[in-house]
C-alpha cells in the first residue's frame, strides 16, 4: 500500500464566514501499479485531495501515510516525499520559468538534493520519456507551442523519479491531437517505468480508456471507489454526482432500450466497436 | 457583399532572435477567403497553430493583413477612421475570462465598453442592466468578478461584449479553460443569442463537438482553409481532419470504424443518438 488516506477531513476558514467543508472524512487506499482516475464535479474535492497526497494540504482531522509513514509527523522528511509523489498542476506550463527547457527541467531534482550530474542525467531522461525532441532543450520554454510546454512541465516531475505521478487535467486547454500524446506518455510511463498514475479528469471517455480504478468525489465525499467499468454502471449516483458516462456507453444503454441486445457493460471504444461488429456482420 | 468578407487574406509574423536581427518569416495566414452573412452562426475549426487566431484578430481589426482585405459591415479594417466602428460592430471573448475582465464589480466591468463609447450615463446603465439581465447574471451584479466560477466570469465577459450592442460576437475558443457542464451551458447561451438577438456568431474551437449545429464550418491548416461546408459533409472527411490534429465527434468515428468494416451505416452521422438509430435499422435490414 503506497498512499493511506485515513478518514480525513479538510476545512477550510475555520471559524470565518467563508468556512467550507472540502474533504470529509475520506479514507483511499491507492497500491502501487495503480492507474487512478479521481472524478468529481468542479468544486468536489479533488483538487484537495490531490494535495494532501505529497502534504501539501494538511488535514484538520485524519492522517496521510506514504509507505506507512505519517507524512504529518513532525520529523517527517515531506521535502523528499514530494519528489516521490510528484504532483502536476493544472496548466502547469504557466511554473516554467527557467531560460532553457533543459536549466528548467534540472530545477526539482537539484531541489530535492540530487548532485548536478545526477540532476543532469535525470533531466535528460525525463525530457526523453515525454518526447521532447533534441533540438529544443536549450530552447527557451517560452517559445513551444501549449503541448510541448506541458510536455516540458511533466518531465520537470518526471526528473525527481517519482513512484507515484498525480495529474491534475493534463490535457485541458490542449488541441485534440496534443491531448492523446500526453495520454499516451502517461500510459507509457504507468506500463513501462511501473510508476503508479492518479489521473484527474473531467473527461469520462479518458477515464474509462486509461484507468484500471476509479473513486467519484461528491461534495467533498468519496461516493464510489471500485473497479472503473463496475463504477461506471452505477448510473444513479454518477447522475447525483454531476457526472456522466462514457460515451459509448450510452450508445449501449439507447441502444438496448431500444429493443437492440446488446453488452451494457462496456466503457471502452474498441470493446463496443467488437461487440458491434459481431452482432452486426 | 456579405457582413464579413476576407479576400486572400494573408499574415505574416517576423520571427526576431535577441539582437533583433529577422530570424524567419512565419505566414500565419495564407490566402483566406471568407464569407460569412449576417445572423448565422459558423465555425472555425482547427489545431493549435493552424492560424485561427490570428484571422480572428483580423475581424475586428486588431491585426491588419499583409496581403487581401478584410471588411466588416462594409468597412475596411485598415481603415484607421471605422476602427472604433468596427470594433463595436464586431465584438471579441477570448479563452481566459480574467484576460477580458477589468471592473473590480460587475457591473462596473460591464459598464467599461459602453463609457468608452461616450454614452451618457442613462443609456450607459440601460445597456448595462440588459445585458446583465441577457446573461442571466442580475444576481452577481454588485459581486467582485473574482468570486465567480469560470462560467460565470465568461458569461460576464460576453455581458460587457453585448453592451456595445455589437451586430457579431466573435469567441475564439471561449469554452476551453471551463468544464464540461461550463462549456455546453455557454454554447447553449450563445446559440440562443444567435436566434433570438439575431447576433452573427463566429465560434473558434478545436472541439468539433462544439460545431456541430452550426451554419457552416471552416476548417483551418497551417493558415489555409482546407475543408469548408455544412458540418455533416466535413465531419465525414474523418482520415483528412485526424491528420491535421482534430478529432471528429466519437459517433462519427464510431459510424467511420463500421463502415469501413462493412457495416452498411449511412455517412455524416454526428452524435450517438443518430448512431443508435442507423445501427438499429442495419439490424433489422441484416435480419
Amino acid at each position: 500500500m503506497k498512499i493511506i488516506i485515513n478518514h480525513v477531513t479538510v476545512e477550510y476558514d475555520k471559524n470565518l464566514p467563508n468556512y467550507s467543508k472540502a474533504l470529509d472524512d475520506i479514507s483511499l487506499i491507492i497500491n502501487e501499479g495503480d492507474f487512478l482516475g479521481i472524478a468529481g464535479h468542479t468544486g468536489s474535492g479533488k483538487s484537495t485531495l490531490i494535495q494532501l497526497m505529497n502534504g501539501l494540504i494538511k488535514p484538520s482531522k485524519g492522517n496521510v501515510y506514504f509507505e506507512g509513514e505519517d507524512i504529518f509527523e513532525k520529523r517527517y522528511d515531506r521535502k523528499t516525499l514530494r519528489g516521490k509523489v510528484g504532483l502536476l498542476f493544472q496548466y502547469p506550463e504557466y511554473q516554467l520559468f527557467a531560460e532553457t527547457v533543459f536549466e528548467d527541467v534540472c530545477f526539482g531534482p537539484l531541489n530535492i538534493g540530487f548532485d548536478r550530474k545526477a540532476a543532469e542525467l535525470s533531466a535528460y531522461d525525463a525530457l526523453k520519456s515525454v518526447g521532447m525532441p533534441d533540438d529544443l532543450f536549450y530552447q527557451s520554454p517560452f517559445n513551444m507551442s501549449g503541448g510541448q510546454m506541458r510536455r516540458a512541465a511533466l518531465a520537470g516531475i518526471l526528473a525527481m523519479k517519482p513512484e507515484v505521478l498525480i495529474l491534475d487535467e493534463p490535457t485541458a486547454g490542449l488541441d485534440p491531437g496534443a491531448q492523446q500524446s500526453i495520454l499516451g506518455i502517461i500510459k507509457k510511463l504507468h506500463e513501462e517505468k511501473k510508476i503508479t498514475i492518479v489521473l484527474v479528469s473531467h473527461n469520462m471517455d479518458d477515464i474509462a480508456e486509461y484507468t484500471d480504478r476509479m473513486i467519484v468525489l461528491n461534495k467533498g465525499r468519496k461516493v464510489l471507489d471500485g473497479l472503473t467499468k463496475d463504477v461506471f454502471m452505477e448510473k444513479d449516483i454518477l447522475k447525483e454526482a454531476g457526472l456522466s458516462v462514457p460515451q459509448v456507453t450510452e450508445l449501449c444503454g439507447m441502444l438496448n432500450k431500444k429493443g437492440f441486445p446488446i453488452n451494457q457493460d462496456l466503457i471502452r471504444y474498441e470493446d463496443v466497436k467488437r461487440e458491434l461488429l459481431n452482432i452486426l456482420k | 457583399m456579405a457582413f464579413i468578407e476576407t479576400k486572400k487574406l494573408a499574415f505574416e509574423y517576423i520571427r526576431r532572435d535577441e539582437e533583433g536581427n529577422v530570424e524567419g518569416i512565419t505566414r500565419a495566414v495564407d490566402g483566406v477567403n471568407l464569407s460569412v452573412e449576417q445572423g448565422s452562426f459558423i465555425s472555425i475549426l482547427g489545431a493549435n497553430g493552424s492560424g485561427k487566431s490570428t484571422l480572428a484578430l483580423h475581424l475586428n481589426s486588431l491585426l491588419h493583413p499583409t496581403e487581401g482585405t478584410v471588411t466588416v459591415d462594409g468597412m475596411d479594417i485598415t481603415d484607421g477612421s471605422k476602427s472604433w466602428d468596427i470594433r463595436r460592430t464586431a465584438g471579441m471573448v477570448f479563452q481566459n475570462p480574467d484576460n477580458q475582465i477589468v471592473g473590480s464589480i460587475v457591473e462596473e466591468d460591464v459598464a467599461f465598453g459602453p463609457e468608452n463609447l461616450g454614452l451618457t450615463s442613462g443609456e450607459i446603465f440601460k445597456r448595462v442592466n440588459g445585458s446583465l439581465a441577457l446573461t442571466g447574471m442580475d444576481a452577481f451584479k454588485h459581486k467582485s468578478p473574482s468570486a465567480l466560477s469560470g462560467g460565470q466570469k465568461q458569461r460576464l465577459s460576453i455581458a460587457g461584449v453585448l453592451a456595445m450592442h455589437p451586430k457579431c460576437i466573435i469567441f475564439d475558443e471561449a469554452t476551453a479553460m471551463l468544464d464540461p457542464e461550463g462549456r455546453a451551458e455557454i454554447l447553449s447561451f450563445v446559440r440562443e443569442l444567435n436566434r433570438k438577438q439575431h447576433i452573427t456568431v463566429i465560434w473558434i474551437t478545436h472541439f468539433m463537438e462544439e460545431a456541430i449545429d452550426s451554419d457552416a464550418v471552416f476548417v483551418m491548416d497551417s493558415g489555409r482553409i482546407v475543408l469548408s461546408g455544412k458540418p455533416n459533409a466535413v465531419f465525414s472527411q474523418v482520415e483528412m481532419l485526424t491528420n491535421i490534429g482534430l478529432r471528429v465527434p466519437l459517433a462519427t468515428r464510431l459510424s467511420y470504424d463500421l463502415i469501413k468494416e462493412g457495416v452498411p451505416l449511412n455517412r455524416g452521422i454526428l452524435d450517438m443518438e443518430s448512431l443508435a438509430g442507423e445501427l438499429i435499422r442495419a439490424k433489422l435490414n441484416s435480419n
